[in-house]
């Protein structure tokens, strides 16, 4: 199995001993999963959470909440009051 | 040569106008400094769970209902992923599956008459933050107060043919969005963004050539001028074959006046979108719409109809008015202290657009308080003071906040209106120049004007000069 | 005096879901169960965002989200007892999230009346959490009906396992893409640009277990796999969900290990080697299960 499209996604990057246990682990879950697409679940509506509330909705009210020094505290770089990253392309 | 057809599609987003963002309660405020309006949620940090703002929700079914589209029963918000750094919690809380409305329609008129751009669907959506070049220390830095500030995209069909439709479509969006109170819809403080997905076909054919996606233009004249550089672009390319055109996202560039191919992995994203379980899902029954739809502001048309008809007011001045949110809501506020619908459109459009230009502002930029506004068009309309004081205080108003009438009094610029101090000044004058007297009773009106400004330099300019030609006729045939 | 979790915030204190990626975050804010329980309170580290088994769990109450099970593993061989209250009735403000929709706080104890008076104080509504059930307060009071039990295979059964996995490490990935070096937190020292930035300090950040379920999560969320894994698992989950049925039986017995209960958002109490579920919001058929059993 090529991991690296996956990884790439999630930002990360395995080394060679830890893809080929994880290949083995998803071959497992797929070979678990395999009697899944033998039930006929087209008329079936996907189950996203199991709450069955509605409109939890909240006022429109504005509230501050932290100070920018408190928001910034534990940023591993800082400037001038922004967070600092390397340079973007565009 | 062939003859060319420009196909295009738009992706226009509009910033609620909301006081709170839309997952958090921080301020949804534009103009604040970096990182002030942010809490842990819009900072990506873990631990407070998204709460749907019911306001956005709201502003969200009166977008649907003004652009004629279906509310979707029960509408439920899906997580985009991806790694930037204007995104803090490397998804974006958006709809796919569900989103608020589909097929809604806008009727837009150009030269060529009218036209319905069909919708394809509106959703909403957090914006994310702000990225900013830093020169000095050659790192971007992030600002995350517009992250989570709520948004609603508005996607069309591809029904566009030419940069007027498009133009007059962002105009018709504007109005309508603006006047429901949606949002105030300023291109250049991003509060309406839009992007142009761009064709090109031989004109006839059906099929759709290749489409690029143009993005980062901050106004109307840079939409156009991009469109304009893009389809040329790509008839060039068709009629030459001097470049290969590939689907793609470009960056337009107003200094340079062209457009430029975003880095590759934009293009190639794999969004992994899926149903957020943190968000229950949202039902819109009708009841709910109903209340909206009777909340609804007056739209500009119906406004216009009743300023031309019911107020008398002309076509063109009601034009003015109309076409702005703002000066429309500054016309309805000002009417309310003072009901002079006639002067107060003559002040808008004559005085305070020309003081605002002088200031650099825009008609949905300025600001006036409108009672003092209202005050000072009735000194005027009442005669307590003349039209050019009223102008030169119009400008205090404006810039200082001054109270008109209070200002009047204190610095003495009341019109003179008591008939006695004016006729004692006319009687001073006629005496001073017995001689003119003489010739005006030998039939040289020309003295007149004379005698008007002795008396006006006697009352030190601030008496009503119609009144003064009165008085001065009566006490000449007095004589 | 309880411990929590540090994965449940208390204001002031290191909050890291037992994640190096978290080691120097400090919770900027007290989390709801912590305010909850008025009581002295003392975090500890557990295995990271759940996915690793704990070392040695702390002899008394202890709060915590236990979604992937190594906690009620621990907790049943250490001789100690774990109750997970019904999904939506605790409220997730201060919870570091890892699976949204499986994330519920629950406890350990060495008596299930003690756990259940603690989850009384801490369970109800809270307006911060957008996915709650509106009772206020719950009371968790015995059944006194003795309960019917189930302990026959049910439907499906043979996809438990493979559902919750595909479903928890999706939702995983997307709660913490979250950690990139950039806002809080572990950031790798040595990095060229921004996509270095992020491999670099989210490989060295995390740990093989979170690793390993990150990529497969993506997998499960990648176009390539969405229809076949992920859609497939939430409609499986909706029929693992109708298939129980609680008309016939009050208490479901399953063993430690299942993911049953946390699939369908049941209220479970696990001991020995055995782990009961009810039905939503039926915990009092729970204690009286316990009892027949025991």
């Amino acid at each position: 199995m090529n991991l690296q499209p996956y990884e790439a996604m999630a930002k990360l990057e395995l080394t060679e001993d830890e893809r080929r246990e994880l290949s083995g682990k998803l071959e497992t879950l797929l070979k678990a999963f395999e009697p899944a697409q033998n039930i006929d679940t087209s008329g079936t509506e996907p189950l996203v959470t199991v709450l069955t509330e509605q409109n939890i909705l909240r006022e429109d009210i504005s509230m501050k909440m932290l100070s920018r020094e408190e928001l910034l505290s534990g940023a591993p770089e800082q400037y001038d009051g922004y967070f600092q990253v390397p340079k973007t392309l565009d | 040569m062939k003859q060319y057809e420009v196909v295009m599609g738009l992706e226009v987003h509009v910033e609620l106008a909301t006081q709170s963002k839309l997952f958090c309660s921080c301020s949804a405020k534009f103009g604040a400094d970096a990182n002030e309006n942010v809490c842990p949620a819009c900072a990506g940090m873990p631990g407070m769970p998204a709460v749907t703002n019911k306001r956005a929700v709201e502003l969200g079914i009166a977008a649907a209902i003004v652009t004629n589209s279906e509310i979707t029963r029960v509408m439920s918000f899906d997580k985009k992923s991806y790694f930037y750094p204007d995104l803090p919690t490397g998804y974006q809380i958006t709809q796919l599956y569900a989103p608020i409305c589909k097929n809604g329609w806008v009727e837009i008129e150009t030269g060529k008459g009218k036209k319905k751009i069909t919708l394809k669907q509106i959703h909403i959506e957090e914006d994310a933050g702000k990225l900013v070049h830093d020169s000095r220390t050659g790192t971007t830095l992030v600002d995350f107060n517009r992250t989570s500030v709520p948004l609603v995209e508005i996607v069309s069909n591809p029904d566009f043919r030419s940069a007027e439709e498009v133009v007059a479509y962002l105009e018709k969006l504007r109005s309508l969005l603006s006047f429901a109170g949606v949002s105030d819809c300023k291109m250049q403080e991003g509060s309406m963004r839009c992007d142009v997905n761009i064709s090109v076909r031989e004109y006839g054919s059906d099929t759709l050539g290749t489409r690029t996606e143009i993005k980062n233009m901050n106004s109307l004249k840079a939409i156009a001028a991009a469109i304009e550089f893009e389809s040329g672009r790509h008839i060039d390319a068709l009629e030459t074959g001097s470049e290969t055109l590939v689907q793609e996202t470009r960056r337009w560039d107003d200094n340079i006046g062209e457009t430029f191919a975003m880095r590759e992995k934009e293009n190639a994203t794999d969004y992994r979108y899926f149903p957020n379980p943190e968000l229950m899902p949202v039902v819109i029954d009708g009841d709910w719409i109903e209340r909206v739809r009777i909340s609804l502001p007056e739209p500009a048309d119906l406004k216009f109809e009743r300023m031309t008809v019911q107020l008398g007011l002309s076509e063109y001045d009601s034009k003015i008015i109309t076409g702005s949110k703002n000066l429309s809501d500054i016309f309805d506020k000002t009417r309310a202290h003072f009901d002079n619908p006639k002067e107060i459109v003559n002040w808008i459009i004559v005085e305070l657009l020309s003081i605002a230009k002088g200031d650099n502002k825009g008609e949905d930029d300025i600001s006036i308080d409108c009672e003092k506004f209202a005050k000072l068009i009735e000194l005027v309309d009442g005669r307590t003071i003349n039209r050019n004081v009223g102008k030169k205080l119009l400008v205090k108003v404006f810039e200082e906040g001054i109270d008109p009438a209070e200002y009047v009094k204190e610095k003495g610029l009341g019109l003179i209106s008591d008939t006695g101090i004016i006729e004692d000044a006319i009687k001073a004058a006629l005496a001073e120049n017995a001689k003119s007297v003489d010739e005006y009773k030998n039939g040289n009106a020309k003295v007149i004007g004379f005698f008007v400004g002795r008396i006006m330099k006697k009352l030190g300019g601030k008496a009503d000069p119609k009144l003064v030609n009165e008085l001065l006729m009566k006490a000449l045939s007095d004589r | 005096m309880v411990y929590l979790d540090d994965s449940i915030m208390i204001k002031g204190k290191p909050a890291s879901a037992g994640s190096k990626m978290l080691e120097n975050f400090i919770a900027p804010f007290d989390a709801t169960a912590a305010v909850r329980i008025k009581e002295n309170a003392e975090t500890v580290r557990l295995g990271e965002f759940g996915l690793k088994a704990p070392k040695m769990l702390p002899d008394g109450p202890l709060l915590c989200n236990d979604v992937f099970g190594h906690v009620r593993a621990a907790a049943t061989k250490q001789g100690l007892y774990y109750i997970r209250p019904t999904y939506g009735t605790v409220s997730r403000y201060g919870l570091i999230p890892a699976v949204c929709s499986m994330d519920q706080i629950g406890v350990v104890c060495k008596d299930p009346y003690e756990g259940f008076e603690l989850l009384s104080k801490i369970a109800g509504h809270d307006e911060k959490d957008g996915a709650m059930f509106p009772e206020k307060h719950y009371s968790y009071v015995k059944s006194d009906k003795s309960p019917v039990l189930f302990k026959e295979a049910l439907p499906y059964s043979e996809l438990y396992g493979s559902v919750f996995e595909i479903l928890a490490c999706a939702e995983l990935s997307g709660n913490l893409s979250r950690y990139d070096g950039i806002k809080f937190g572990y950031r790798a020292e040595n990095f060229k640009g921004l996509d270095e930035l992020y491999i670099k300090t989210r490989t060295g950040g995390f740990g093989n277990e979170v690793k390993f379920a990150l990529t497969a999560g993506c997998l499960a969320l990648s176009q390539d796999y969405y229809t076949a894994l992920y859609e497939k698992a939430m409609k499986l989950r909706r029929l693992i969900k109708e298939s129980l049925r609680f008309d016939q039986y009050d208490v479901l017995v399953l063993p430690v290990e299942s993911p049953l209960a946390v699939l369908a958002g049941l209220p479970s109490l696990s001991f020995g080697e055995v782990q009961l579920a009810a039905q939503v919001k039926n915990e009092g058929a729970l204690l009286a299960a316990l009892e027949v059993i025991a």
